[in-house]
């Protein structure tokens, strides 16, 4: 596979559930750094603790690509938009069974068919908002 | 991750070039490196009404403009630092930028804190005809 074949069926794969079909297609030891959440760390462990949370407090997650493109270092650059309606807590955002839309965007390293680097970066308040959490922020002024 | 250009000289350049413009604060300038009808997304900006929301999507030169001129008159130090650029043969570049700035005036509806901000930022930017942006997209964590 190519690398735009890796990274769409990385994301295919993620919206039937298939986590373990996801990381199947990224190398174990690859470095996974999901930046509004502040965690860094392996796929076997970053990786797989995000794919299994986000499908068990999501259970009818969908994940669609809005647009992709490989970098000439081999870097897919993948829009995406996930949905879902909250089933369970999902990292410390208690369950209030609301709906949510987050558009992400991931970079995935792509080596010989294999994904060896990660990195997503999403809005952490849109999520928070979708999700009723209290906003962090000092909000002073409203309309 | 470290620093590393790829590909596509003249994209990587105007897109070095707009974020350039941007640490000196000149905005005329960013926005003269966008085509006339480049389109504006901003995506943490998401302010909700009793009956509306209101979001930062539109054109660079009506959106863009006026925010990118609210975030200096917020920010007046602000600044950025590109982290990795990379981009295909057809005009596509993503970048991570870390965006800094202490906080002088409201933004928003964020009140001043005189805070510091460090801030790592996604921003995809197309690049066709005559090397201008003509899309500008940003998600921030």
């Amino acid at each position: 596979m190519n690398s735009k074949d890796v990274a769409r069926t990385f994301f295919a794969r993620m919206d039937s559930h298939d986590a373990r079909g996801a990381l199947a297609l990224v190398a174990p030891h690859a470095n996974v750094t999901l930046v509004p959440l502040k965690l860094q760390g392996d796929a076997e462990n970053v990786g797989r603790l995000y794919l299994e949370q986000l499908m068990s407090a999501f259970p009818d997650l969908s994940v669609r690509v809005r647009r992709l493109f490989i970098g000439n270092d081999n870097t897919a650059v993948a829009e995406v938009t996930i949905e879902g309606t909250q089933a369970a807590d999902f990292f410390g955002i208690i369950n209030q069974e609301k709906l949510m839309d987050l558009d992400q965007v991931w970079f995935l390293h792509v080596n010989d068919g294999v994904i060896d680097r990660i990195k997503s970066y999403w809005c952490q308040n849109r999520l928070y908002r979708r999700l009723g959490v209290k906003r962090l922020d000092h909000v002073t002024i409203t309309a | 991750m470290h620093m590393s250009v790829t590909s596509i000289p003249n994209a990587i350049e105007v897109v070095t070039a707009f974020f350039d413009a941007y640490r000196e604060q000149d905005v005329e300038h960013m926005v003269e490196l966008c085509s006339d009808n480049a389109d504006f997304h901003y995506m943490p900006f998401e302010v909700w009404d009793k009956q509306r929301v209101i979001r930062g999507d539109g054109k660079v030169r009506t959106i863009g403009k006026v925010i990118w001129t609210t975030l200096i008159d917020s920010f007046p130090d602000i600044t950025n630092n590109i982290m990795y650029i990379t981009s295909d043969d057809e005009g596509n570049v993503a970048a991570e930028v870390m965006i800094s700035g202490t906080q002088a005036k409201p933004f928003g509806t964020m009140g001043n804190q005189g805070l510091h901000y460090d801030l790592p930022l996604r921003i995809h930017h197309r690049t066709v005809m005559e090397k201008r942006i003509m899309r500008r997209g940003r998600e921030r964590p």
